[in-house]
């Protein structure tokens, strides 16, 4: 099936009140190559690729080219029309369907029988099932969505973005949410559809995906093309200096442990289905990595910990200098500060400005013991000041935080944890799509509490960071602990060494 | 174009004022005796009722639950107050307190089956309100209770604040409170936050069952106030006392800027203003003899000019800059 595709974007311009979005950008796109779209958060990615689904209209003088013809697209329809499809970063699915009423949602009518109200489901079905097979994808169609993995459900997505006929696939940040197992299925299968001359759009956040995957690169910069060059030409430094220009440098990491003090001791720990059994120690000022691929019940300790999950067996015992004593879930959870992941529904109150965000874990500090009269001018105050310092870029402290990009929103998350300045942090995915600049200003946050004597216990699905971040990382695979291992220690190798031995079925 | 954005977030933000202004220039186009002194007070001394509820009901709408049972338990406090005063020779502060406690517990039940048990709150209300009702028809008899010796209560002045009438202050006071408690207070902060988003509450320590069980509790206790407030003006208890309140309360909050999701809302001006809008219309047609049964059709028009606004007011307050 080979394509004549072609796409030419030619000065697109896009204003907002008081910022210019994107500034004459222009490139092009062939068919047959996956395109890289790389820039912090911010710096218009979105905006392109909303003005490409027919969400947003560009400025005059824009020009979209498709096929040599001059469109302009109107709203979402006339993107689908065209052939437009996004595999969105959020993987939704319809959980009460199943997968071929899911893939199909998008247009029911056209799979009526003829003259009647009732829908067609063998076509449907094979409908359904032609598409997973060509995306080598063995999913049963009658499986019901809910008890698909997050990988499964963006196959649907593709799927749905193909049957709907669509030519040019707008990938934004598909990997966020898969397991390295899962991403290289992914990658195998937009090699797939690359072959086949499909024109791929790659927005991510992960640079080490766009040398793994992509063939040309674009960054974007404060709304404006700032480089544009064949994956093979350049390396991660130049594209690290494409994207932001200068880099917020991480600090070097201090060993700042009170080796003597443990904060937490975890016995056995035990949960519904994970965790299993483990134990381990938390010392004063440790920032401790919990590493583990997806669904191999990272999250799990966590909330087994706290008492979000029920907990099966096990002792946890916390206590400061060194005085530990046994504690109940609830007891723990008044000590320590989660931060869980994704930020959109989890972590915010979208609907409300920043200051009530930031002093919504402490409001007792704000208030006045008797009748818990709030003090909002000292609440202002101290949000500002706490805003200043883990650098949120806002107008100002009452800004609804909805309005914020994605790393300005995962900043006011950790400024709430920080004002309440808890003994522990637990922190599960704490840069997830957070941009190269953002991820670093966060790091070095860390370091700076864990030096005035805040310990961490982290969660990151990135090696990369995990191993800069941590200074003793314990690995986690199906719910038990496989390993441990101190920072001099810290490899590639010995991380993904530790979940290998225990999973036979992981291939790389 | 900045300027002109601003202006219009204005205007959307002071909208229920806006509806409110308009109805009192066409009634007062419409009729000399609507912008009396005696009119407004008759108004607002008679929908205190409404004007309680709706205070009522904000508070179990805070926190994202529709609670349909806020009429049935204003109703429940009126009655068990007004048997006791005429059967039982009770005490008038005594039979009062009863009916609150009455109202107070009923808010509990709600709270037990909805926060406790996890129940759909739409239809625990709808069940409760269905069981109060019919409970009371029974105690009752279907028999009209007629209370004359409360109508000193009606004529109560306060000397202390220039003979200012009990009542209108009792109304008054209690929306102040609220506000206040609302605005000014970490328990105020937290029903916003649990309504607002109930995972992240949790997720930062709020004790979101224990906040939102108290919100409907709170929202029965002062549906008790309401019940007692409405025998008050009524000079007795008749079966269809209070009937359907809990649709115009809900219309009132919502009218005031109340969402039905939970997380957004106020008592003044939201709620109290939302509730005078409805009872100036009544009252307004009323006076321009125009016929009641048209009442309740301007006031669903209202309703879904306000709910228009409402929702151009949340696109422009969530939607993101970028």
């Amino acid at each position: 099936m080979e394509k004549k595709l072609s796409l030419q974007l030619n000065n697109i311009s896009m204003s907002f009140p008081g910022v210019k979005a994107l500034n004459d950008v222009t490139f092009c796109a062939n068919p047959g190559e996956v395109l890289g779209l790389v820039g912090v958060n911010g710096a218009g990615k979105s905006t392109l690729m909303n003005i490409l689904g027919g969400l947003l209209q560009p400025d005059k003088g824009a020009e979209i080219i498709i096929n040599g013809e001059k469109v302009k697209i109107k709203n979402p329809k006339v993107a689908e029309e065209l052939g437009i499809a996004f595999i969105h970063q959020e993987v939704a699915a319809f959980d009460t369907m199943n997968v071929f009423e899911n893939v199909l949602a998008y247009d029911l009518n056209k799979w009526r029988k003829k003259g009647s109200l009732f829908l067609n489901k063998k076509a449907m079905r094979e409908e359904v099932k032609r598409h997973l097979e060509a995306l080598d994808c063995r999913l049963d169609v009658d499986t019901p969505a809910h008890s698909l993995t997050v990988g499964e459900k963006q196959m649907v997505q593709i799927a749905r973005a193909l049957s709907q006929g669509g030519q040019i696939l707008l990938f934004d940040e598909p990997t966020a949410s898969l397991s390295d197992n899962e991403t290289q299925k992914l990658f195998e299968i937009i090699r797939n559809l690359r072959s086949r001359g499909y024109i791929i759009f790659y927005i991510t956040h992960y640079l080490d995906e766009v040398f793994e995957i992509c063939d040309r690169v674009i960054a974007l910069r404060d709304g404006q093309k700032t480089g544009e060059a064949p994956v093979s030409e350049i390396n991660k430094e130049k594209l690290v200096d494409m994207m932001i220009g200068s880099v917020v440098e991480t600090a070097e990491r201090k060993d700042v442990r009170d080796k003597d003090a443990v904060i937490l001791r975890v016995e056995n720990i035990t949960g519904v289905k994970f965790p299993k059994k483990i134990s381990f120690n938390l010392h004063e000022g440790e920032i401790l990595g919990v590493w583990g691929l997806l669904g191999s019940g990272r999250s799990e300790l966590f909330n087994t910990l706290l008492g979000i999950d029920r907990k099966i067996d096990g002792k946890v015992f916390f206590g400061k200098n060194g005085d530990l004593k046994e504690v109940t879930q609830k007891e723990l959870y008044t000590h320590v500060g989660y931060l869980t992941e994704g930020r959109h529904h989890d972590g915010l109150f979208l609907d409300m400005p920043i200051s009530k965000n930031i002093t919504s874990s402490l409001l007792s500090k704000f208030a006045s013991r008797l009748l818990g009269i709030l003090n909002t001018r000292r609440e202002n105050e101290e949000s500002r000041t706490i805003m200043k310092q883990v650098n949120v870029k806002a107008v100002d402290e009452n800004m609804i935080v909805s309005k914020l990009s994605g790393g300005n929103q995962q900043k006011v998350i950790i400024a709430k944890w920080f004002l309440k300045n808890p003994d522990i942090l637990f922190m599960d995915e704490p840069t997830k799509g957070v941009d190269v600049g953002a991820k670093n200003e966060i790091q070095n946050l860390i370091f700076e509490k864990s030096e005035n004597g805040m310990s961490f216990v982290v969660i990151s699905s990135e090696l990369e960071e995990i191993i800069n971040l941590c200074d003793r990382i314990i690995v986690i695979s199906e719910g038990k602990l496989v390993g441990e291992v101190e920072r001099e220690d810290f490899s590639k190798k010995s991380l993904m060494a530790g979940i290998v031995k225990q999973e036979n079925n992981y291939e790389n | 174009m900045r300027t002109k954005k601003f202006k219009l977030d204005h205007i959307l933000q002071y909208s229920t004022y806006f509806v409110l202004a308009l109805i009192f220039v066409v009634f007062t186009i419409g009729s000399d005796k609507f912008l009396t002194l005696r009119n407004m007070y008759t108004t607002i001394f008679n929908g205190g009722p409404l004007i309680l509820i709706t205070c009522a009901v904000t508070f179990a709408l805070l926190v994202g639950v529709i609670d349909l049972s806020v009429g049935a338990m204003g109703y429940a406090s009126g009655c068990l107050a007004g048997i006791l005063i005429k059967n039982y020779d009770t005490p008038i502060l005594l039979a009062f307190l009863a009916g609150i406690a009455l109202a107070t517990f009923i808010g509990w039940l709600n709270s037990l089956f909805i926060v406790r048990f996890k129940m759909n709150a739409l239809l625990v209300s709808m069940g409760m309100m269905l069981v109060i009702r019919a409970a009371t028809k029974i105690i009752t008899n279907d028999k009209t209770i007629s209370l004359f010796n409360l109508s000193f209560l009606r004529q109560a002045k306060i000397d202390a604040l220039g003979g200012f009438p009990l009542l209108l202050f009792v109304v008054i006071f209690i929306v102040i409170v609220c506000s206040v408690v609302l605005n000014r207070t970490a328990f105020g902060r937290k029903l916003l936050l649990v309504g607002s988003n109930e995972k992240v509450a949790k997720d930062i320590g709020i004790n979101t069952d224990r906040i939102k069980s108290a919100a409907l509790i709170i929202c029965g206790a002062i549906c008790g106030i309401a019940g007692c407030f409405w025998i008050i003006t009524l000079g007795s208890v008749v079966v269809t006392g209070l009937i359907s309140y809990e649709f115009l309360a809900i219309a009132a909050a919502v009218l005031g800027g109340t969402s039905l999701l939970g997380g957004r809302g106020s008592f003044y001006p939201g709620s109290f203003v939302g509730a005078l809008i409805l009872l100036f219309i009544a009252s307004g047609m009323a006076i321009m003899g125009i016929s009641p049964y048209a009442i309740p059709f301007v006031r669903g028009v209202i309703i879904f000019i306000a709910m228009y606004i409402d929702s151009l007011r949340y696109k422009a307050m969530m939607s993101a800059s970028n």
